[in-house]
């Protein structure tokens, strides 16, 4: 069990009393709080060697030049991966998946080509290949998940052809908290044509449960670093090197080149081939900080934590009539997420009386329209969890919601 | 630097207390205008990004001559429908009461300052993109009318948002 009392200490956010009242933060989904240790990060690379990376001799240069690539190799530890040229720095896990789209998908999808997403992806993960296909005349294919919130894998199955190039699918669903079995997928999808590219976004899954990118034999794999107690403007595609190694560069410019002439440019290697420009040195320090936090915290019992947390919540709502919850019930197959309705109350108008409670919830699309579309309704609320959350926590919502529904009786 | 707790803590606090209070929610319960009119001369519909909600207008107009001869054009039947959360659909509901028999010329002349009058609450900016969608459709609505008068401009898609608000 985590012991969330001396969690808390470690986050200077909750010292903060707004109109009195400590805080009740229920939307890590959206992005986490920070703990001291990341903050401290931040300081030290500007305090003590804020100076840029790879193209100085000096002693600060290369001491933030060994931060930067040790905080890679770290960072790339944390998804069980054992080469760090493999771990190339974004901004989140939205570039990410536009670097592949654009690096990857310029040179492999054309119009006879057959793009495969689901309905229940993020707009990162969706709109991506969605304009990539229109772009190129290509077919995408969406796969629909049944009314408990499970990806149908039968219909995985049908869908993929000779013409399929890529399958794109979310690990763990922003909205509904299903965890698919991205492993499962991997294998269908590998054993059907190995050729298939498989993209994982894992921007909801990294932060939550212990994942393994070798184990889980995908060729791309997405996350960010602000959703796992990092900074923001921080993320990570983690590809094979095969792949990044035929990958034209995404961004052009510094960094990401051999030799330049006036007539032509040689480009550098994975990973620096797609790190043009400075990048956000502070940032990656920053989040091999959180990695370092969340090491000891031992992601097998963050994952516990985050099932008892929803086992309560979803006994609490059950016992409400006027409450309708989205996604699977199940808390093994759920992550620490629950999106919900109360009947005949508007999510803004839910979201914004929770918050005179100090009690913080999502409310609208969450990125996922066609997701709501195929739920038959346009916004839903949504409570996520994390480290620092407590059953106490569920029990302020609870007694919030009731409010609000009294004030709309 | 001031205290963030003290700034936003108190001035969210001012906000809150009277964010739903009767009017606002009696507004909600039974809005005005709301459905679809006859024979409506322009019309349009706007989506807020933030949440989805979506909110159409229908409007008849009226073609009036002035003492001086001059023609004016005045607002004679409106009605909105959609779905839309407490704030948003009371604004809605407030503002086509208000704005029926109105020249179209003023109509067009509103700003987020009416708004906030009509609804007599406060809001921080998020909220007020919520409070000020329906005056965005309107004057979507009446900017667009010397181009298509007489006819629909419902977008297709969006014209399936069921007349009757969920509740």
């Amino acid at each position: 069990m985590l012991n969330v009392g001396r969690i808390h200490k470690d986050f200077p956010i909750f010292k903060r009393l707004i109109n009195g009242k400590p805080i009740v933060y229920l939307d890590s989904t959206a992005s986490s709080l920070k703990p001291q240790i990341v903050i401290d990060a931040l300081c030290d690379y500007y305090k003590n060697y804020c100076v840029n990376i790879f193209r100085g001799v000096y002693t600060l240069s290369e001491e933030a030049t060994a931060k930067y690539e040790a905080a890679r190799a770290k960072i790339g530890k944390f998804i069980a991966s054992n080469n760090p040229s493999e771990v190339i720095f974004t901004r989140n896990a939205t570039e990410s998946i536009n670097l592949v789209a654009y690096a990857w998908g310029r040179q492999n999808i054309d119009a006879r080509s057959e793009i495969i997403s689901t309905v229940m992806e993020h707009h990162a993960n969706l709109v991506t290949w969605q304009q990539l296909a229109l772009e190129t005349g290509a077919k995408i294919k969406y796969i629909d998940f049944d009314n408990e919130g499970y990806l149908n894998l039968e219909e995985l199955r049908r869908t993929i052809t000779p013409k399929t190039k890529m399958v794109a699918v979310t690990y763990v669903s922003n909205v509904l908290g299903t965890i698919n079995p991205v492993d499962k997928i991997v294998r269908m999808v590998k054993n059907i044509n190995p050729k298939i590219v498989v993209l994982i976004d894992a921007a909801q899954a990294v932060p939550h449960m212990k994942v393994d990118v070798e184990a889980l034999g995908c060729d791309f794999f997405a996350f960010s670093g602000h959703k796992m107690l990092g900074p923001t403007g921080i993320g990570i595609l983690w590809g094979k090197y095969q792949l990044l190694e035929k990958m034209m560069p995404y961004q052009l410019g510094g960094e990401m080149i051999k030799v330049v002439t006036l007539a032509k440019t040689t480009f550098n290697i994975p990973p620096y081939k797609f790190e043009a420009g400075t990048p956000n040195i502070a940032g990656a320090l920053g989040l091999a900080a959180a990695v370092e936090y969340l090491s000891q915290l031992n992601m097998e019992q963050v994952r516990e934590h985050e099932k008892i947390l929803v086992k309560y919540a979803l006994e609490r709502f059950n016992s409400l009539n006027y409450i309708r919850i989205y996604g699977p019930k199940d808390p093994e197959k759920k992550g620490g997420v629950i999106a919900f309705n109360i009947n005949g109350i508007h999510t803004h108008d839910v979201a914004q009386i929770l918050n005179n409670d100090n009690v913080f919830i999502r409310s609208g699309h969450h990125c996922a329209m066609p997701l709501h579309t195929r739920l038959g309704i346009s916004a839903s609320c949504r409570a996520s969890f994390y480290v620092y959350n407590t059953q106490d926590d569920i029990d302020k919502l609870i007694d919030s919601m009731q409010k609000t529904k009294r004030i709309f009786k | 630097m001031s205290d963030p707790d003290q700034n936003g803590g108190s001035q969210s606090r001012i906000k809150m207390d009277n964010l739903y209070r009767d009017n606002i929610l009696d507004h909600y319960r039974s809005p005005k205008n709301f459905g679809r009119i006859k024979n409506p001369d322009v019309a349009s519909e706007e989506v807020n990004s933030l949440c989805g909600d979506k909110i159409g207008m229908q409007i008849k107009l009226k073609k009036q001559s002035c003492r001086d001869g001059t023609l004016v054009t005045s607002i004679q039947d409106i009605g909105f429908y959609g779905e839309a959360c407490a704030i948003s659909t009371a604004s809605a509901s407030m503002l086509t009461e208000k704005v029926r028999g109105m020249e179209v010329g003023s109509v067009k002349k509103m700003t987020v300052k009416d708004i906030l009058m009509l609804l007599g609450i406060e809001l921080t900016p998020t909220r007020l993109k919520c409070a000020l969608l329906p005056l965005e459709v309107l004057q979507k609505a009446i900017t667009q009318s010397s181009l298509i008068q007489g006819q629909s401009c419902c977008l297709l898609e969006m014209s399936k948002v069921p007349l009757v608000k969920k509740r």
